[in-house]
Protein backbone atom coordinates (compact mmCIF):
# COMPACT_ATOMS: atom_id res chain seq x y z
CA UNK A 1 0.00 0.00 0.00
CA UNK A 2 2.54 2.38 0.84
CA UNK A 3 4.65 1.42 -2.46
CA UNK A 4 1.57 2.49 -4.31
CA UNK A 5 1.02 6.23 -2.64
CA UNK A 6 4.72 6.58 -3.19
CA UNK A 7 4.32 5.85 -7.14
CA UNK A 8 1.00 8.10 -6.91
CA UNK A 9 2.88 10.70 -5.05
CA UNK A 10 6.34 10.63 -7.41
CA UNK A 11 3.56 11.12 -10.44
CA UNK A 12 1.97 13.76 -9.26
CA UNK A 13 5.23 16.11 -8.53
CA UNK A 14 6.28 14.82 -12.05
CA UNK A 15 3.20 15.93 -13.57
CA UNK A 16 3.60 19.42 -11.49
CA UNK A 17 7.17 19.79 -12.51
CA UNK A 18 6.30 19.45 -16.40
CA UNK A 19 3.47 22.14 -16.07
CA UNK A 20 4.48 25.44 -17.09
CA UNK A 21 4.40 28.79 -15.38
CA UNK A 22 5.71 31.88 -15.83
CA UNK A 23 4.77 35.92 -16.42
CA UNK A 24 3.06 37.18 -19.56
CA UNK A 25 3.73 40.80 -20.64
CA UNK A 26 0.67 41.46 -22.54
CA UNK A 27 0.56 43.52 -26.11
CA UNK A 28 -1.04 46.56 -23.84
CA UNK A 29 1.12 46.87 -21.02
CA UNK A 30 -0.19 44.82 -18.96
CA UNK A 31 2.28 42.33 -17.02
CA UNK A 32 0.28 38.98 -15.10
CA UNK A 33 1.08 35.63 -13.51
CA UNK A 34 0.16 32.87 -15.25
CA UNK A 35 -0.08 29.04 -13.06
CA UNK A 36 0.30 27.00 -16.27
CA UNK A 37 -1.54 23.98 -17.61
CA UNK A 38 0.77 21.18 -19.86
CA UNK A 39 0.27 21.17 -23.69
CA UNK A 40 1.62 24.21 -25.72
CA UNK A 41 -1.74 24.43 -27.75
CA UNK A 42 -3.72 25.10 -24.32
CA UNK A 43 -1.07 27.79 -22.71
CA UNK A 44 -1.03 29.28 -26.14
CA UNK A 45 -4.85 29.70 -26.99
CA UNK A 46 -4.80 30.86 -22.89
CA UNK A 47 -2.64 33.69 -23.09
CA UNK A 48 -4.27 34.74 -26.59
CA UNK A 49 -7.59 35.30 -24.50
CA UNK A 50 -5.88 36.75 -21.36
CA UNK A 51 -4.45 39.27 -23.93
CA UNK A 52 -8.01 39.51 -25.37
CA UNK A 53 -9.50 40.33 -21.86
CA UNK A 54 -7.20 42.81 -20.66
CA UNK A 55 -6.28 44.66 -24.17
CA UNK A 56 -9.17 43.65 -26.60
CA UNK A 57 -7.59 41.59 -29.32
CA UNK A 58 -6.43 37.43 -29.29
CA UNK A 59 -4.69 38.25 -32.45
CA UNK A 60 -0.90 38.28 -30.70
CA UNK A 61 2.03 35.93 -31.56
CA UNK A 62 3.36 34.65 -28.57
CA UNK A 63 7.03 34.47 -27.97
CA UNK A 64 8.51 32.17 -25.15
CA UNK A 65 11.94 33.04 -23.67
CA UNK B 1 -23.76 -2.50 -45.84
CA UNK B 2 -22.90 0.66 -45.52
CA UNK B 3 -23.09 0.32 -41.87
CA UNK B 4 -19.81 -1.73 -41.76
CA UNK B 5 -18.22 0.28 -44.08
CA UNK B 6 -18.75 3.64 -42.22
CA UNK B 7 -17.38 0.69 -39.27
CA UNK B 8 -14.34 -0.12 -41.10
CA UNK B 9 -13.63 3.62 -42.29
CA UNK B 10 -13.86 4.38 -38.53
CA UNK B 11 -11.51 1.73 -37.01
CA UNK B 12 -8.62 2.22 -39.69
CA UNK B 13 -8.33 5.60 -39.52
CA UNK B 14 -8.49 5.63 -35.62
CA UNK B 15 -6.44 2.93 -34.80
CA UNK B 16 -4.06 2.11 -37.99
CA UNK B 17 -0.78 4.29 -38.76
CA UNK B 18 -2.15 6.44 -40.90
CA UNK B 19 -0.56 7.10 -44.11
CA UNK B 20 -1.49 8.22 -47.87
CA UNK B 21 -0.36 7.96 -51.48
CA UNK B 22 -0.32 11.01 -52.95
CA UNK B 23 -0.12 12.66 -56.48
CA UNK B 24 -0.89 15.87 -55.72
CA UNK B 25 -0.68 18.99 -53.36
CA UNK B 26 -2.84 22.22 -53.33
CA UNK B 27 -2.49 24.87 -50.71
CA UNK B 28 -5.02 27.17 -49.85
CA UNK B 29 -4.98 30.22 -47.83
CA UNK B 30 -8.63 30.72 -45.39
CA UNK B 31 -9.52 34.36 -44.59
CA UNK B 32 -11.86 34.48 -41.67
CA UNK B 33 -13.98 35.66 -39.29
CA UNK B 34 -14.81 33.24 -35.88
CA UNK B 35 -16.21 36.15 -34.45
CA UNK B 36 -18.41 38.98 -35.87
CA UNK B 37 -17.26 41.41 -34.08
CA UNK B 38 -13.36 40.19 -33.78
CA UNK B 39 -10.13 42.50 -33.94
CA UNK B 40 -8.47 42.28 -36.58
CA UNK B 41 -11.85 41.73 -38.82
CA UNK B 42 -10.38 38.86 -40.64
CA UNK B 43 -7.83 36.19 -39.78
CA UNK B 44 -5.35 34.06 -42.21
CA UNK B 45 -4.76 30.64 -41.98
CA UNK B 46 -2.88 28.33 -44.10
CA UNK B 47 -3.82 24.90 -45.03
CA UNK B 48 -2.04 21.80 -47.10
CA UNK B 49 -4.06 19.51 -49.11
CA UNK B 50 -2.48 16.17 -49.92
CA UNK B 51 -4.77 13.57 -52.45
CA UNK B 52 -4.81 11.13 -54.74
CA UNK B 53 -7.49 10.63 -57.12
CA UNK B 54 -9.78 8.43 -54.57
CA UNK B 55 -8.53 10.54 -51.46
CA UNK B 56 -7.50 13.67 -50.08
CA UNK B 57 -5.79 14.90 -46.74
CA UNK B 58 -5.70 18.61 -45.60
CA UNK B 59 -3.92 19.59 -42.54
CA UNK B 60 -3.15 23.18 -41.14
CA UNK B 61 0.35 24.25 -42.67
CA UNK B 62 1.74 25.25 -39.34
CA UNK B 63 1.55 21.88 -38.23
CA UNK B 64 2.43 20.35 -41.55
CA UNK B 65 5.52 22.25 -40.98
CA UNK B 66 6.05 21.16 -37.08
CA UNK B 67 5.39 17.53 -38.30
CA UNK B 68 8.35 17.70 -41.13
CA UNK B 69 11.15 18.96 -38.48
CA UNK B 70 10.04 16.71 -35.89
CA UNK B 71 10.28 13.67 -38.64
CA UNK B 72 13.55 15.22 -39.97
CA UNK B 73 14.60 15.56 -36.68
CA UNK B 74 14.96 18.95 -36.50
CA UNK B 75 13.34 19.70 -33.47
CA UNK B 76 12.41 16.95 -30.51
CA UNK B 77 10.51 17.32 -27.16
CA UNK B 78 12.13 16.95 -24.02
CA UNK B 79 9.08 16.75 -21.58
CA UNK B 80 10.01 19.93 -19.93
CA UNK B 81 7.38 22.36 -21.04
CA UNK B 82 10.06 25.52 -19.82
CA UNK B 83 12.15 24.13 -22.44
CA UNK B 84 9.55 22.79 -25.22
CA UNK B 85 7.32 25.60 -24.81
CA UNK B 86 9.70 28.00 -26.50
CA UNK B 87 10.64 25.96 -29.91
CA UNK B 88 6.64 24.24 -30.21
CA UNK B 89 4.81 27.42 -29.36
CA UNK B 90 5.28 28.97 -32.49
CA UNK B 91 3.63 26.12 -34.66
CA UNK B 92 0.41 26.41 -32.95
CA UNK B 93 -1.84 27.44 -35.42
CA UNK B 94 -6.15 29.29 -34.94
CA UNK B 95 -7.29 26.09 -36.88
CA UNK B 96 -5.11 22.98 -36.15
CA UNK B 97 -7.93 20.71 -37.76
CA UNK B 98 -7.35 17.45 -39.57
CA UNK B 99 -9.72 16.33 -42.45
CA UNK B 100 -9.22 12.98 -43.95
CA UNK B 101 -11.67 12.52 -46.82
CA UNK B 102 -12.64 9.29 -48.74
CA UNK B 103 -15.82 9.42 -51.42
CA UNK B 104 -18.39 11.36 -49.50
CA UNK B 105 -17.07 10.02 -46.07
CA UNK B 106 -15.48 12.45 -44.02
CA UNK B 107 -13.23 12.20 -40.88
CA UNK B 108 -12.70 15.09 -38.68
CA UNK B 109 -10.44 15.18 -36.01
CA UNK B 110 -8.92 18.45 -34.14
CA UNK B 111 -7.22 19.64 -30.93
CA UNK B 112 -9.58 21.89 -28.20
CA UNK B 113 -7.24 23.43 -26.04
CA UNK B 114 -8.09 22.54 -22.31
CA UNK B 115 -10.43 19.82 -23.61
CA UNK B 116 -8.85 17.47 -25.96
CA UNK B 117 -8.23 15.91 -29.23
CA UNK B 118 -11.68 14.68 -30.69
CA UNK B 119 -12.28 12.70 -33.90
CA UNK B 120 -15.94 12.09 -35.33
CA UNK B 121 -16.91 10.48 -38.77
CA UNK B 122 -19.64 11.98 -41.21
CA UNK B 123 -21.04 11.24 -44.34
CA UNK B 124 -21.55 14.40 -46.99
CA UNK B 125 -23.50 15.25 -49.86
CA UNK B 126 -22.99 18.80 -51.54
CA UNK B 127 -25.79 19.80 -53.82
CA UNK B 128 -23.49 22.05 -56.21
CA UNK B 129 -25.59 24.00 -59.49
CA UNK B 130 -22.97 24.64 -61.77
CA UNK B 131 -23.56 28.27 -63.78
CA UNK B 132 -22.39 29.33 -66.84
CA UNK B 133 -20.22 31.66 -65.22
CA UNK B 134 -16.35 32.18 -64.52
CA UNK B 135 -13.56 34.11 -63.74
CA UNK B 136 -9.23 33.76 -64.43
CA UNK B 137 -8.10 32.76 -60.56
CA UNK B 138 -3.62 32.23 -60.64
CA UNK B 139 -4.12 32.33 -64.81
CA UNK B 140 -6.57 29.54 -65.01
CA UNK B 141 -10.00 29.86 -65.74
CA UNK B 142 -12.19 28.50 -63.51
CA UNK B 143 -16.29 27.98 -63.26
CA UNK B 144 -18.83 29.25 -60.79
CA UNK B 145 -21.00 26.81 -58.81
CA UNK B 146 -22.99 27.27 -55.60
CA UNK B 147 -24.41 25.03 -52.69
CA UNK B 148 -25.97 25.59 -49.45
CA UNK B 149 -24.43 23.92 -46.47
CA UNK B 150 -24.35 24.83 -42.61
CA UNK B 151 -26.17 27.54 -42.73
CA UNK B 152 -24.17 29.13 -45.45
CA UNK B 153 -24.39 29.91 -49.13
CA UNK B 154 -21.17 29.04 -50.63
CA UNK B 155 -19.78 30.14 -54.12
CA UNK B 156 -17.10 27.62 -55.42
CA UNK B 157 -15.04 28.31 -58.31
CA UNK B 158 -12.83 25.08 -60.13
CA UNK B 159 -10.97 24.65 -62.62
CA UNK B 160 -12.06 21.71 -65.34
CA UNK B 161 -8.57 21.58 -66.41
CA UNK B 162 -7.50 20.10 -62.96
CA UNK B 163 -10.63 16.95 -63.25
CA UNK B 164 -9.73 16.33 -59.50
CA UNK B 165 -12.90 16.41 -57.28
CA UNK B 166 -11.39 17.92 -54.18
CA UNK B 167 -11.20 21.11 -52.74
CA UNK B 168 -10.24 22.72 -49.18
CA UNK B 169 -12.48 22.25 -45.70
CA UNK B 170 -14.88 19.70 -46.39
CA UNK B 171 -15.52 20.75 -49.59
CA UNK B 172 -15.38 18.11 -52.63
CA UNK B 173 -17.68 16.68 -55.52
CA UNK B 174 -17.21 19.36 -58.41
CA UNK B 175 -15.71 18.12 -61.71
CA UNK B 176 -12.35 20.10 -60.95
CA UNK B 177 -10.31 21.47 -58.26
CA UNK B 178 -11.59 23.60 -56.41
CA UNK B 179 -9.50 27.12 -56.38
CA UNK B 180 -11.51 29.49 -54.75
CA UNK B 181 -14.81 29.15 -52.10
CA UNK B 182 -16.12 31.14 -49.96
CA UNK B 183 -19.97 32.16 -48.47
CA UNK B 184 -21.95 34.62 -49.26
CA UNK B 185 -21.34 37.14 -46.15
CA UNK B 186 -17.97 36.16 -46.95
CA UNK B 187 -16.83 35.55 -43.87
CA UNK B 188 -14.90 32.02 -44.72
CA UNK B 189 -13.18 32.66 -48.27
CA UNK B 190 -10.35 29.84 -49.18
CA UNK B 191 -8.54 30.39 -52.19
CA UNK B 192 -5.69 28.27 -53.81
CA UNK B 193 -2.21 29.71 -53.96
CA UNK B 194 -0.20 27.04 -55.31
CA UNK B 195 -0.76 23.84 -56.84
CA UNK B 196 1.70 20.89 -57.78
CA UNK B 197 1.96 17.24 -58.77
CA UNK B 198 3.92 15.74 -56.24
CA UNK B 199 4.14 11.94 -56.02
CA UNK B 200 4.51 10.32 -52.90
CA UNK B 201 4.16 6.82 -51.32
CA UNK B 202 3.27 6.48 -47.31
CA UNK B 203 3.14 10.19 -45.97
CA UNK B 204 2.40 9.75 -42.17
CA UNK B 205 -0.60 12.39 -41.78
CA UNK B 206 0.47 12.78 -38.32
CA UNK B 207 -3.46 12.71 -37.30
CA UNK B 208 -4.41 13.23 -33.82
CA UNK B 209 -3.33 9.68 -32.28
CA UNK B 210 -5.33 10.02 -28.53
CA UNK B 211 -8.41 11.82 -30.33
CA UNK B 212 -11.43 10.84 -28.70
CA UNK B 213 -14.41 9.12 -30.77
CA UNK B 214 -17.87 11.54 -30.58
CA UNK B 215 -20.18 12.69 -31.97
CA UNK B 216 -20.36 15.47 -34.38
CA UNK B 217 -23.05 16.92 -31.95
CA UNK B 218 -20.64 16.39 -29.24
CA UNK B 219 -17.76 17.82 -30.76
CA UNK B 220 -19.53 21.27 -31.77
CA UNK B 221 -20.48 21.53 -28.32
CA UNK B 222 -17.02 21.07 -26.71
CA UNK B 223 -15.57 23.61 -29.43
CA UNK B 224 -17.97 26.30 -28.68
CA UNK B 225 -17.50 26.10 -24.82
CA UNK B 226 -13.44 26.58 -25.36
CA UNK B 227 -14.64 29.13 -27.44
CA UNK B 228 -16.60 31.89 -25.65
CA UNK B 229 -15.44 30.94 -22.26
CA UNK B 230 -11.83 31.74 -21.13
CA UNK B 231 -9.62 29.00 -20.51
CA UNK B 232 -9.53 27.40 -16.83
CA UNK B 233 -5.50 29.15 -16.71
CA UNK B 234 -4.89 30.89 -12.79
CA UNK B 235 -4.37 34.50 -13.17
CA UNK B 236 -2.69 36.04 -9.94
CA UNK B 237 -2.63 39.26 -8.30
CA UNK B 238 -6.22 40.87 -10.45
CA UNK B 239 -8.94 40.21 -7.99
CA UNK B 240 -11.40 42.27 -10.14
CA UNK B 241 -10.67 39.79 -13.21
CA UNK B 242 -13.59 37.65 -12.93
CA UNK B 243 -15.72 40.37 -14.05
CA UNK B 244 -13.82 41.32 -17.01
CA UNK B 245 -13.82 37.51 -17.99
CA UNK B 246 -17.58 37.30 -17.70
CA UNK B 247 -17.80 40.32 -20.24
CA UNK B 248 -15.49 39.06 -22.23
CA UNK B 249 -17.92 35.45 -21.87
CA UNK B 250 -21.21 37.29 -23.00
CA UNK B 251 -19.46 39.23 -25.98
CA UNK B 252 -17.95 36.05 -27.77
CA UNK B 253 -21.17 34.10 -27.13
CA UNK B 254 -22.53 36.35 -28.83
CA UNK B 255 -20.82 36.89 -31.91
CA UNK B 256 -19.84 33.64 -32.01
CA UNK B 257 -19.89 32.71 -35.84
CA UNK B 258 -18.14 29.45 -36.65
CA UNK B 259 -17.83 27.71 -40.06
CA UNK B 260 -20.59 25.90 -39.69
CA UNK B 261 -23.89 27.67 -38.03
CA UNK B 262 -25.84 24.73 -38.43
CA UNK B 263 -25.66 20.35 -38.99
Amino acid sequence: MKKVFLLLAVFLFSANTFAWTGYFHTSCGITVHVLGTDGESSVVKSLQKINGIFCGTENVAITFY
Amino acid sequence: MFKYYYILFTCLFTFGQQKINITNEARYELTFKEYKNQKPEFLKNTFILLFNEKESFLKNMSLYVRDSLVDNGKIKKTGDSQKDFPVFAKYVPDLPYNIYKKENTISFSNEIPFSGEYQYTETIDFEWKITKESKTINGIKCIKATTTKWGRNWIAFYSPKHPLPFGPYKFFGLPGLIFEVYDDAKDYTFTLYKFKNRVANNVLMHNYPKAKKVTKKQYEKARKVASVKPSTIKIEGYPNINKKIDKYSIDKEKNYNPIELTD
